[in-house]
């Protein structure tokens, strides 16, 4: 699990957050959602100890993230960030990478290594292609090569930057599911989010930023019933069965109000 | 539009270990072929039984022998030493910068090595000893001035490469300027300059020995590690590995395997460049395995360019330098037009 105390923080000639604080609990998803710019890179790049802090601390498993040595760090967090190069390597190759942490001195895949590698393989469903090279794959395949890369981890706390970008609406379904049943297995999972019916259908809390502030943090529902994505994001949130989906907010000075729960007669 | 033939090297690597042995071992008896053909083969000829008379009576005053004892071995040795460390330093460099088209010649990491050297023989022309270690002082202030360059700054690849190009045209300036101003201390300096074996000793690569073993051991252990920043730094960073420690001690060991080839070698363009894109077609971008394959075919590829230089004109004899640039220019113009846009190093 991972905690977030007051966290302020950003750049050095910038700073982008400001008093964050929630906790992702074991076998928890939470889903960071914003307008562009919002810090929602930021805080989880503060998260993975990409950047420091300025401000507040953020514990993990009950300890501040900095009194981690770097492999202990890997082997209790792991860290998808956006921007992913794509090495000429197999798949098993990238996925064995996810051991790194654990390899003595002389870097080498030992049978508890190995036995990692094959489950993680195994959950994702991308043994299949363990002597394909990476390139070969598809957008959609190679993400969940990666994710299957920080399974390999075998961390409790997994931190994921946007994973669903640039996959068509099934994959990002497909993707989002097996999140929700390695939550079930016990991870803390936290995710950035672009997309927010996704976000509302598949976690179990949501950390609305704006600004680099909190604007709310809730269940799904409560966050709707509050009708902050409305203010922040500017839309309106219609529910719909088994889910939710959004129109523009209505221009100023028009008529139908944005604090007007969300219903069909608000619809031009 | 295709102006220059296509090179017949596989383009999909070996992805078994199975493979990658076979391709090693392939390496391994063309690198012996090499050294056999060297030692066989030269401007002046001599019978296979006259070789080898000379090796089993060891006669100090048969022609063959001292042709053999101190021609063509120390060139053989040295051949075979530069080529697979600049392969190496190359592999090194382009691994540390993320970048195919850079390596120890094109980023004035060689220029560095031979003027900081010119520069102590002109200092000090008694120390020969002094040579590898001024030639590795060199190549570690240019190869970290480069990758300073790239973190701070932010250079894209391509400006990484022209701010190479300028640094190394500075150095190779510096070098002339020596030349000129100290013709008698720096005899042989277009040897130097255009690299090449004719007059190398055994003593001038055995002096090299320690730098050369340095940066091969340092090489080697960390060859995992380098594997790690093919994913990206912050993917890197997130595995628990050191970036910025294992970038610098990979700058360091391409340092020490440069200095050292250029301290008796002189400046072998191409052989840091092209030997790496060789080997990683070859045999996948695995350190682990590329690193050897470099070191062997950087060897080999060196060798047949000698002996190339050595008999094309013979009795006269062309530096081996020109024979490189001769096959590695061509290559790099042809990577350069063929380059697709994708991330990485790894084409």
């Amino acid at each position: 699990m991972i905690e977030f105390q007051a966290v302020s923080g950003g750049y050095p000639d910038r700073k982008v957050l400001r008093e964050i604080s929630f906790s992702v609990a074991k076998g928890s998803l939470t889903a960071l959602i914003g307008p562009n710019g919002c810090g929602k890179t930021t805080l989880l790049r503060t998260a993975a100890r990409r950047l420091s802090a300025s401000g507040g601390r953020i514990l993990l498993e009950g300890r501040p993230i900095e009194e981690y040595g770097r492999k202990e760090f890997a082997r209790t967090a792991a860290f998808l960030p956006q921007n992913r190069s794509v090495p000429g390597i197999t798949v098993r190759a990238l996925v064995s990478h996810g051991r790194f942490p654990y390899l003595g001195f002389s870097r080498r895949l030992r049978a508890a290594d190995r036995a990692a590698v094959r489950r993680a393989l195994e959950i994702t469903a991308t043994g299949d292609w363990a002597e394909r090279d990476l390139r070969e794959l598809s957008g959609g395949e190679r993400q969940r090569v990666y994710l299957a890369m920080a399974l390999a981890q075998d961390t409790g706390t997994i931190l994921l930057d946007e994973p669903t970008a640039f996959l068509d609406l099934y994959r990002q379904f497909e993707l989002l599911e097996l999140l929700r049943r390695l939550c079930n297995e016990g991870k803390a999972i936290l995710i950035v989010l672009h997309d927010l019916a996704l976000a509302l259908q598949y976690s179990d809390q949501l950390v609305l930023l704006e600004q680099g502030r909190m604007a709310a943090v809730g269940t799904p529902e409560q966050i709707v019933a509050q009708g902050a994505l409305d203010r922040v994001f500017r839309v309106q949130t219609h529910r719909a069965e088994g889910g939710y989906w959004f129109s523009p907010a209505q221009r100023e000075g028009q008529k139908g109000s944005l604090e007007d729960g969300g219903t069909e007669k608000n619809l031009d | 539009m295709r102006i220059l033939p296509r090179f017949y090297i596989p383009t999909l690597p070996a992805r078994s270990a199975k493979g990658r042995a076979a391709v090693l071992l392939g390496l391994a008896l063309l690198t012996l072929l090499a050294v056999l053909l060297s030692l066989r083969f030269g401007s002046q000829p001599i019978s296979a039984s006259q070789m080898l008379d000379a090796l089993r009576t060891g006669d100090e005053k048969s022609v063959a022998y001292r042709i053999l004892r101190y021609m063509r071995l120390p060139r053989t040795v040295a051949g075979l030493v530069a080529g697979g460390a600049l392969a190496l330093a190359g592999t090194l460099i382009q691994a540390v910068l993320n970048n195919v088209m850079a390596s120890p010649n094109v980023i004035g990491v060689n220029a560095g090595a031979g003027f900081a050297a010119m520069l102590a023989v002109t200092l000090a022309p008694s120390a020969a000893a002094l040579i590898p270690a001024a030639a590795f002082f060199g190549a570690l202030c240019t190869a970290l001035f480069i990758y300073l360059l790239a973190v701070r700054a932010g250079l894209s690849r391509t400006t990484l490469i022209l701010a190479g190009v300028a640094v190394s045209s500075i150095l190779t300036a510096g070098i002339d300027t020596l030349t000129l101003l100290y013709p008698d201390d720096v005899i042989g300096a277009t040897g130097f300059m255009l690299g090449g074996f004719s007059g190398v000793t055994l003593d001038a690569v055995l002096s090299a020995g320690p730098y050369l073993a340095a940066g091969a051991l340092l090489a080697a252990l960390l060859a995992v590690d380098l594997n790690l920043l093919q994913l990206g730094e912050e993917s890197a960073a997130s595995l628990g590995l050191a970036v910025g420690r294992v970038r610098f001690a990979a700058i360091l060991a391409a340092a020490l395997l440069a200095g050292a080839a250029v301290s008796f070698a002189g400046l072998l363009g191409f052989v840091g460049l092209l030997v790496p894109h060789i080997a990683r077609r070859l045999i996948g971008t695995d350190n682990r395995w590329l690193m050897p394959a470099s070191v062997l075919a950087g060897g080999s590829f060196v060798l047949i360019c000698d002996l190339a230089a050595r008999m094309l004109f013979a009795p006269f004899e062309l530096p081996v330098g020109i024979v490189m640039s001769l096959l590695g220019g061509p290559f790099f113009l042809s990577l350069l037009l063929r380059r697709r846009k994708r991330s990485g190093i790894y084409d």
